[in-house]
């Protein structure tokens, strides 16, 4: 009897495990890539983003061809590559690496090369790119499944997130820093070379590092240094992106990231921190002196508590909106957060990066807006100028949040005055109608859902 | 033949060879000195009518040629030269491709602008090398043109099938764009004739569509995407909650009396509109 009590967790759990391994699996199975994948088909362009899981090779030309023959017909299709082709290592090399090793000799069977495809000759540089994952996001090895599993990439035109994969390729192909047919690691090791991605409001990688004393440096001598020694101590006047990030050469951006990327509060002295944090003095020490190299962290510190405690303030006051029932319009009165099913039936408002705040940018009220901004922009633009040394960028950055901080409070005022005006009027709010549920875009979006 | 006979034809060869060599050579020359455009034209328009038609029609022409070949002759790799492009189409324009991996290859190995802008001549294409490809004084790259002369042009690097790939979706990514932008006008005009913001709200709109066209053509991520696309959800977000300030009085009207309207509870227009 005992026993057969027993059984039913057993059976249970049995019956369980598979079942999610099954869902997972589906979910995955879908026309497009990810967790979401039966949610979406991917634009056409998508299949050079992401070449592994979605290239098709052209049907134009038949035949089996040897790496000279290739060069016959392309020199003239497409000088341009053949002619980087033939500046590039691959062509130096005593056993030169022609078209077919990379592309495969069929050309009705052509692949794109991925990083699977690069890594069956570098293999160091392969491996230690897979291993980030274990440092979670941010990360490059991750960045396509983070992009096309975040809420609004699921939700929106795939024609206008297209926009992402471009950058998010970086965990899907290797010439997003090694561009193509070179494939130049002197040409990965200058700063240049991330700032087609590293650039922009949340991420001003590129303005603060180059005004920075490092970049100042840069900017002035760099084109004179010799690009081809590798980074290590003594061989650079002033740190690079990749100097710092991927130290010794070593292909993962990740694996010292002590801040996360400002994203999201962390405690800078737990136990696995210190151990980062003593990574980055020893790094320093290339140049400097290791207790200034530790004051210039602890002044990081410093900058990220006060700028998470102007952030929390925001938060807070949104919060108790949210709350009182006081955002408008409410979350019921616009579309519902991406991707959600279940706010679709009990639609709320997201606040905070642990409540997806990241997808939170379109279809909510003016007063989250200026939350998203100050947490995505001006946060990130203070932590980003602190990180790379650019003092004004710091001074810019808080002004930014002051400013931010003091609009969303006044704002917050104002939305209480007259919500708790309106309860008091008549106990009614007002509705907002179909002012945030219609219109062009709002309807194109919503019927290609 | 006669000695003498061989003796004058040699004094000929000789003589064509002292006058008439260098006189040629100097006929194909390019004189020295500094021109007008107008004379630029009067000479020009014998050697080069093709070039000078293209320069007629396309959007340069109310630019003479000394803006981008200066004053004297041989400075085609000045016209060439991004810096000379970029010193009239400076902000948005130049910063989306400077920014883009053709831009950064550019800054990283500054190319020889003696070469023509040809295919296979160029590692990353400048300004000149797409938009004047070739020569072609109109701009190559004009949607207007058809997009086959686009897809010849990236051809020289890129497989045609790449190109056009990447051509629609860059087409596609600006039509959504266009969308938001009928959205802004459809929710502008829920505000009232009155309303001090509108201009400004909807400049923002037309500047910010416009970074998502740079970024779609000069394959700039970030002008597609933080100067553009999310960019415009928050201009739609400022123009809808203008319209909730009229409805529900929420928020300060401009003016000097911004400060100490800030709490003042104003009965909004009553208005029914449907943004569509």
């Amino acid at each position: 009897m005992r026993a057969r009590y027993l059984l039913i967790p057993v059976v249970a759990a049995l019956l369980a495990i598979p079942l999610g391994y099954a869902w997972v699996d589906w979910s995955r199975s879908g026309p497009g890539s990810g967790r979401y994948s039966h949610a979406w088909t991917p634009e056409p362009a998508q299949v050079y983003w992401d070449p592994a899981t979605f290239y098709r090779p052209p049907e134009t030309v038949a035949g089996v061809f040897t790496g000279a023959q290739c060069i016959a017909c392309h020199d003239a299709a497409t000088p341009g590559i053949v002619a980087d082709w033939r500046a590039s290592g691959h062509a130096a090399a005593a056993d030169p690496v022609m078209c077919p090793a990379c592309h495969g000799a069929d050309h009705q069977a052509l692949h794109l090369p991925d990083p699977a495809v690069c890594g069956g000759c570098h293999a160091t540089q392969h491996g230690e790119f897979l291993d980030e994952a274990r440092y979670g996001f941010p990360s490059h090895v991750l960045a396509m499944e983070r992009a096309v599993e975040a809420p609004h990439f699921v939700d929106k035109p795939k024609a206008e997130v297209q926009a992402c994969v471009q950058c998010h390729s970086v965990a899907t192909k290797c010439d997003s820093c090694h561009t193509r047919h070179r494939f130049s690691a002197a040409e990965a090791r200058r700063p240049e070379a991330c700032i087609t991605c590293h650039s922009g409001p949340p991420h001003p990688d590129d303005a603060t590092y180059f005004a920075s004393a490092h970049g100042q440096l840069y900017l002035a001598e760099g084109a004179g240094w010799d690009w081809s020694k590798p980074l290590t101590k003594g061989n650079y006047k002033a740190p690079t992106c990749a100097y710092c990030h991927m130290e010794r050469g070593r292909h993962q951006v990740a694996d010292k990231a002590l801040w996360k990327f400002g994203v999201l509060e962390i405690n800078p002295n737990t136990s696995a921190n210190r151990v980062l944090r003593a990574r980055w003095v020893e790094l320093c020490a290339d140049c400097h002196p290791r207790a200034q190299a530790a004051a210039w962290l602890g002044e990081l510190d410093g900058e990220r508590k006060r700028a998470w405690r102007k952030l929390g303030a925001a938060e807070r006051t949104l919060k108790a909106l949210r709350g009182d029932d006081l955002l408008h319009p409410g979350p019921g009165e616009r579309p519902a957060y991406p991707a959600s099913l279940w706010d679709r039936y009990f639609p709320r408002a997201r606040i905070g990066f642990y409540e997806g705040q990241a997808s939170a940018f379109y279809n909510v009220s003016g007063i989250e807006r200026d939350y998203f901004e100050m947490w995505y922009f001006a946060n990130l633009g203070a932590y980003k100028a602190a990180a790379h040394g650019d003092a004004a960028g710091v001074a810019r950055g808080h002004a930014a949040l002051d400013r931010d901080l003091a609009a969303i409070t006044a704002r917050a005022a104002d939305l209480r005055a007259v919500g708790t005006a309106e309860q008091g009027a008549g106990g009614q709010r007002t509705d907002p109608g179909t002012l945030w549920l219609d219109g062009p875009y709002t309807e194109h979006n919503r019927a290609n859902d | 033949m006669p000695t003498i006979e061989r003796l004058r034809r040699l004094t000929l060869l000789l003589a064509w060879l002292a006058l008439g060599l260098p006189a040629s050579a100097v006929a194909a020359e390019a004189p020295a000195g500094e021109f007008t455009d107008t004379e630029c034209v009067a000479c020009h328009v014998g050697q080069d009518a093709g070039l000078l038609a293209t320069q007629r029609d396309g959007p340069h022409a109310a630019v003479g040629c000394s803006a981008c070949h200066g004053a004297t002759h041989g400075r085609l790799p000045r016209a060439r030269d991004d810096a000379t492009c970029s010193g009239c189409h400076a902000g948005a324009a130049a910063a989306s491709h400077a920014n883009s991996k053709h831009g950064v290859l550019l800054t990283l190995a500054p190319p020889d602008w003696n070469a023509p802008l040809q295919r296979g001549r160029y590692r990353a294409p400048g300004c000149a090398y797409c938009h004047l490809h070739d020569g072609d004084h109109g701009n190559r790259m004009d949607p207007a043109r058809g997009r086959e002369q686009a897809v010849w042009v990236c051809g020289g690097c890129h497989a045609p099938r790449f190109a056009t790939t990447q051509l629609e979706a860059g087409a596609r990514l600006v039509a959504v764009a266009e969308l938001k932008r009928r959205e802004a006008a459809a929710i502008a005009g829920c505000l009232p004739t009155g309303d001090e913001t509108r201009a400004a709200l909807l400049a923002r709109v037309d500047g910010h569509l416009r970074n998502v066209r740079l970024g779609a053509g000069h394959q700039s991520p970030d002008y597609q995407w933080w100067y553009g696309q999310p960019a415009l959800d928050g201009d739609l977000i400022r123009l809808r909650d203008r319209v909730e300030h009229w409805r529900r009085g929420i928020g300060a009207e401009p003016g000097p009396d911004a400060a100490t309207d800030a709490m003042v509870v104003r009965p909004g227009p009553d208005r029914a509109c449907d943004p569509r």
